[in-house]
């Protein structure tokens, strides 16, 4: 008997099919790879089997019994334990006191030192984490081992790692993989889910692909090749045509030479990037979520210093002159409590057009002519925190593409929009670059890139993969250049 | 089964009407509930009102001195409403009133004898302005650089300041001629605010025009536009260009120049640097600006009624009251009022459940 | 002036502060802001007066400053903790209303003094010791039973399990809150264990101290106690040795005073507690500092799920 069973579990999201009957098994002591791009629906139904949704059909097994759905008192009841990408760890307690805190209900005493069963635990399984230490000391790889050893010290024998290579050296990566290995041969199943196909064929015994929503491919992971499974992933879809700028190739507007970029705990995040965007020109740099983009794109928007290279784009003294949409609209572009028509203000509001006083005849037909670029249907003075997100990316656009930048650097424009308002938008960035404009985007879809770009360039583990333009565009290849993992 | 009340956010806004009604409710609810401490003490609560309105707003002479003592209150509110803007809460306007009323001393002090009053009083209030705002500035800096709370450190520096002038006034700046009241010399006499109309002094002007002056910066300046985007998201702020350092120390040393200018107002009508020269402007200044929301002309309103509050409360002595209700009422109607406007904001809910984990 | 005198008197000083400031540890602990903690100290003093001379018996007295403490705090944690009132101006509003309500309530017995005295402890043995018996055993009972509980919190906090989900109260309710631990019902318990603690040092004042009820006499001890916590990082061992440190300041002025010498004149030495905690705030803020000396990460925070 499997020990895992996830029959025809189906969930939606208002009209989106997340989950459309999706089935498949975990054997005891077994490691299951759940793969797939970007909305395929594997949060989705790792959510369901852990009881954080609620799906309107379908059922989760442990051990053939029924797991009552929607509550995560009985899925961690049952077994089924998950480690999320953000961790959920208390930093100023140790490492044992964040254990604890989640088994040592009903005691008084607190002990400083684990018990022997959790000792046992670490030394069947392999854990090299010192217990003792405050958690903000840990490395980050550290505090994924600390997670695994929380959920299995609350008894869980199914274990989900929601892309748990992400934050990982290759070294650590590697560490990982040995433990996940020990604590399948110990009779518990872990299910990896992850983007990163080569280092998960390494690990798995089985795999399951899933696709808009369904599982279009469930069974042993021997005999599949690296293309069997990104042609699994990826699908055979017909490369649409493309409605590419067309405009001669005009000066050199963003020059980025040699930049690497270190997260907050030295961890390289973008490594020797070098690429250079000129006018007329529509750049997508094109990778899985979480291997460098949004970063390089953070870091020539401004947002985030790069700790080697240098970065040349259009300035005026120390301000950015170009248009910058960056990847989070609430919160970096767009002021949440603040009424649109203050937003359609942030930036250009030191811009010549305004002195120290903001005459309020001026700030009224700015952000009309904001909202109007593309059609948001919302008061000026409504709160900028209740519009929906393809309205809040519009607003972002129509003010930054207001002063007609040189340049623009768009960071997931169209990313969780709908089918028409991302079409909307990929239109005005084509129009822009076929007006002479100079366009950098960062997109994590194969389909949208192929169609729109004048040349993609594909990153993974920080470092540009690929450069093509579309006389070689080949989705199986930009595919596997995606989810290979880098040679190390 | 069990039941369980929660306090859910209301979906549709609230409108202006409502929330006077609130305010309203909130400012009877604290009358009534300070009512009942003063039966319980054996006293009438209606004449104790009687006398407490008659003492704040009953007769000119009394609205006079209510008018005078909403100067220093209401300079106080409108720089913690400044401060606000940028989501930092000063609480130190007591230090900074006093450290304003001290470095107008200095220069009260040192002008000479024949110093013209256009020159004499202005340089004292602008000293004021200075003091207070070097005195916020020893917090904004350390929030800028290192996100010290500014709650904490202002709230130091208003004891180590009040050290300060009482050090003053018993040790170097002590005047002999005073009998041993802890007072400095009087300043000369051209810097004396005297009084314009009746006993209201000038002070009255400067009170209007900053508050003029907090709605100008919130209706149509660029730093008053640049203090609500850092305040309400501050990596937008940083994303469109605004300087966090430049915001929070520009707010802070702004905010904290209005108590400083309290303080020299004070000091330029009582003439003497001492230590009974505020009780407690800095901290009602924080009452009034939230009773307020912050607003620069509801500010002046509520300035103008905790002044009568604590006008009244001198003459509540009379009617053998304790002067300690007016007090106990400031605290009150600021607890009910808040509980009331941000009930307004959520609805109580009666769960009948299962316990769920 | 001999040395143990001075100790003995600095320990004397530092008790009301050291109850405060123990109280407040726990409130903040659970991540409250306490800014009422002035008010809850005189609403202490002056029910702790109040109901020992009614009463006749400190006992009696001490518990009702307690209960009136807790009671005075529950109101607090009502306002921050369950209508979700902004921390820092509700606690002023409290801070005040402490301080008149204590005024008016303790109006009809300023000056006046009260029967019994609290006596000395005369712990065989241990009073006659050399040196530490004068300081520490010769004292009433109050004074050890403070530098007792210092002890009982440190261990609380990091011995038991109960310590162990108040730190994570004050870090992380959101963690509690995913085991099934209520934290708004564990905030308003501390916050009203807190206030008893907060009263109690001010009832030490009225009722065993000096003994008699001035209107505000704390004279912002309750401020001191807060920056004491601040000066302290949160840490129990160091709240004793912030307020042992403050006890001693005013041993040495009152003495000063006394004889008519000083070599600092007593305005700079008050100031000390306040320079040392905002010299210690900004010295802990900065960059790459061990998290665990950081204010509470929650700290001022109301607890809201749905607003997570």
């Amino acid at each position: 008997m499997p020990l895992l069973a996830v029959e025809d579990v189906s969930k939606s999201f208002g009209d989106v099919h997340a989950n459309t009957d999706v089935s498949f098994l975990v054997p005891a002591g077994s490691v299951v790879a759940l793969l797939g791009e970007n909305g395929a629906g594997k949060s989705t139904i790792m959510n369901a089997v852990c009881g954080l949704y609620l799906p309107e059909k379908g059922r989760i097994r442990i051990d053939g019994a029924v797991v009552e759905a929607g509550s995560p008192a009985a899925a961690r009841a049952a077994g089924i334990g998950m480690v999320h990408q953000q961790f959920k760890l208390v930093e100023t307690l140790t490492a044992y006191e964040n254990i604890s805190l989640a088994t040592g209900h009903g005691r008084f005493l607190q002990p400083s030192a684990p018990d022997e069963k959790l000792r046992a635990l670490m030394a069947e399984v392999g854990f090299q984490v010192d217990l003792s230490a405050p958690v903000w000391s840990l490395s980050l790889a550290a505090r994924q081992q600390l997670e695994i050893l929380r959920v299995l010290a609350q008894g869980a024998r199914l274990l989900i790692l929601d892309e748990p290579t992400s934050v990982l050296s290759p070294v650590e990566t590697e560490q990982l993989f040995t433990i996940v290995r020990r604590i399948a041969a110990s009779g518990r199943s872990v299910i990896l889910i992850s983007h990163k196909l080569a280092e998960i064929r390494d690990v798995a015994d089985r795999i399951v692909v899933m696709r808009g929503g369904r599982v279009v491919f469930s069974g042993e992971n021997k005999g599949l090749s690296a293309d069997d499974i990104a042609e699994l992933i990826i699908g055979k879809r017909a490369l649409r045509a493309g409605v590419r700028p067309q405009a001669p190739r005009g000066t050199r507007q963003l020059s980025v030479h040699n930049v690497s970029i270190r997260g907050r705990d030295g961890a390289p995040l973008v490594q020797q990037v070098s690429f250079d965007v000129h006018g007329g020109e529509l750049v997508v740099v094109l990778g899985v979520t979480g291997n460098g983009q949004s970063e390089l794109l953070d870091a020539i928007g401004g947002l985030m210093a790069p700790s080697e290279g240098a970065i040349t784009a259009p300035r005026t003294g120390r301000r950015r002159a170009f248009a910058f949409i960056p990847a989070r609209h609430l919160g970096i572009g767009l002021a949440p409590g603040l009424s649109l028509e203050d937003n359609a203000l942030l930036g250009p509001h030191r811009s010549e057009r305004f002195g120290a006083w903001l005459p309020r005849k001026a700030v009224r037909a700015h952000a009309k002519a904001v909202l109007e670029t593309f059609q948001v249907k919302a008061r000026a003075q409504s709160a900028t925190r209740r519009l929906s997100g393809g309205n809040l990316q519009r607003v972002v656009l129509g003010r930054e593409l207001s002063s007609s930048p040189p340049l623009i650097v768009a960071s997931y424009p169209t990313r969780g929009l709908d089918i028409a308002s991302a079409a909307q938008i990929r239109e005005a960035l084509v129009a822009k670059a076929s007006a002479g404009a100079a366009v950098l985007m960062a997109s994590e879809e194969l389909d949208e890139s192929l169609e729109i770009a004048t040349r993609i360039l594909v990153m993974s583990s920080g470092r540009i993969v690929g450069d093509l333009t579309p006389d070689a565009f080949d989705m199986d290849v930009i595919g596997r250049m995606m989810t290979a993992a880098q040679e190390s | 089964m069990s039941l369980r009340l929660r306090f859910e956010p209301r979906l549709r806004s609230v409108g202006a009407g409502e929330i006077a009604l609130r305010i309203a409710f909130g400012v009877v609810l604290a009358l009534a509930a300070g009512g009942l401490v003063i039966a319980m003490s054996g006293h009438d609560p209606v004449t104790a009102y009687q006398a407490l309105f008659r003492g704040g707003f009953g007769s000119r002479m009394a609205f006079e001195g209510t008018l005078n003592k909403a100067v220093p209150i209401g300079l106080c509110a409108l720089g913690i409403a400044l401060a606000s803007r940028a989501q930092l809460t000063n609480i130190g306007g007591e230090g900074q009133f006093y450290f304003g009323a001290f470095t107008a001393t200095a220069i009260g002090l040192a002008l000479p004898e024949a110093t013209p009053g256009w020159i004499a009083i202005p340089a004292v209030l602008v000293a004021g302005i200075i003091g207070g705002g070097f005195w916020a500035l020893i917090a904004a800096v350390p929030k800028a650089l290192f996100g010290v709370s500014e709650i904490l450190s202002t709230l130091m520096l208003n004891y180590i300041c009040m050290l300060w002038v009482g050090y003053l006034v018993r040790g170097p700046w002590a005047d002999p001629m005073a009998y041993s009241f802890p007072y400095s010399p009087p300043i000369i006499d051209n810097a004396q605010m005297m009084p314009l109309f009746g006993s209201v002094h000038g002070g009255l002007f400067l009170l209007l025009a900053a508050t003029l002056g907090l709605a100008l910066v919130d209706r149509g300046s660029r730093w008053g536009y640049e203090l609500r985007v850092s305040g309400d998201a501050p990596e937008a702020a940083r994303y469109g260009g605004i300087s966090a350092t430049a915001i929070v120390i520009s707010a802070l040393c702004f905010s904290g120049a209005m108590a400083g200018l309290a303080g020299a107002v004070e000091l330029s009508t009582t003439g003497r640097l001492q230590l009974g020269l505020s009780p407690g402007y800095g901290f009602m200044g924080i009452l009034v600006a939230w009773l307020a929301g912050g607003r620069a002309v509801p500010i002046l309103i509520v300035s103008i009624f905790y002044a009568g509050l604590l006008n009244g409360g001198f003459s509540l002595q009379v009617s053998r009251v304790p002067s300690s209700i007016s007090t106990i009422l400031q605290a009150l109607i600021l607890i009910f009022v808040l509980a009331a406007v941000t009930l307004s904001q959520y609805r109580l809910r009666i769960y009948r459940s299962e316990a769920r984990s | 002036m001999s040395i143990e005198l001075l100790l003995a008197a600095a320990l004397v000083s530092a008790t009301p502060i050291l109850y405060a400031a123990l109280g407040q540890l726990l409130i903040e602990k659970a991540g409250v802001l306490n800014l009422s903690i002035e008010g809850a100290m005189l609403v202490g003093a002056v029910s702790g007066f109040v109901v020992t001379s009614v009463s006749g018996s400190m006992v009696v007295g001490l518990i009702g400053a307690v209960l009136a403490g807790g009671a005075f705090n529950a109101a607090f944690a009502f306002c921050v903790v369950t209508l979700r009132l902004n921390q820092v101006v509700t606690g002023l509003a409290f801070s005040i209303l402490g301080g008149g309500l204590s005024a008016f309530i303790g109006q009809a017995f300023v000056g006046k003094a009260l029967a019994a005295q609290m006596p000395d402890l005369h712990i065989p043995l241990l009073a006659d010791l050399p040196f530490l018996g004068p300081v520490i055993f010769k004292q009433d009972p109050l004074v050890l039973l403070a530098f007792v509980l210092v002890g009982v919190m440190a261990l609380f906090l990091s011995r038991t399990r109960p310590g162990l989900l108040l730190r994570t109260l004050g870090e992380s309710p959101q963690t509690l809150d995913a085991l099934g631990i209520p934290v708004i019902g564990l905030r308003y318990l501390y916050s009203i264990l807190g206030g008893g603690l907060i009263a109690l040092g001010g009832a030490y004042l009225s009722v065993v101290d000096t003994p008699t009820w001035v209107e505000n006499m704390t004279a912002g001890r309750g401020w001191i106690a807060l920056a004491v916590v601040i000066f302290a990082s949160w840490r129990p061992g160091w709240v004793m040795v912030g307020s042992v440190l403050f006890g001693l300041v005013d041993a040495y002025r009152f003495r000063a005073q006394a004889s008519g010498q000083a070599f600092i004149d007593p305005h700079f030495l008050n100031m000390l507690p306040y320079v040392a905690t905002l010299v210690v705030l900004i010295a802990m803020s900065r960059p790459g500092l061990k998290a665990r000396l950081r204010p509470p990460a929650a700290l001022g925070l109301p607890y809201d799920r749905e607003r997570r």
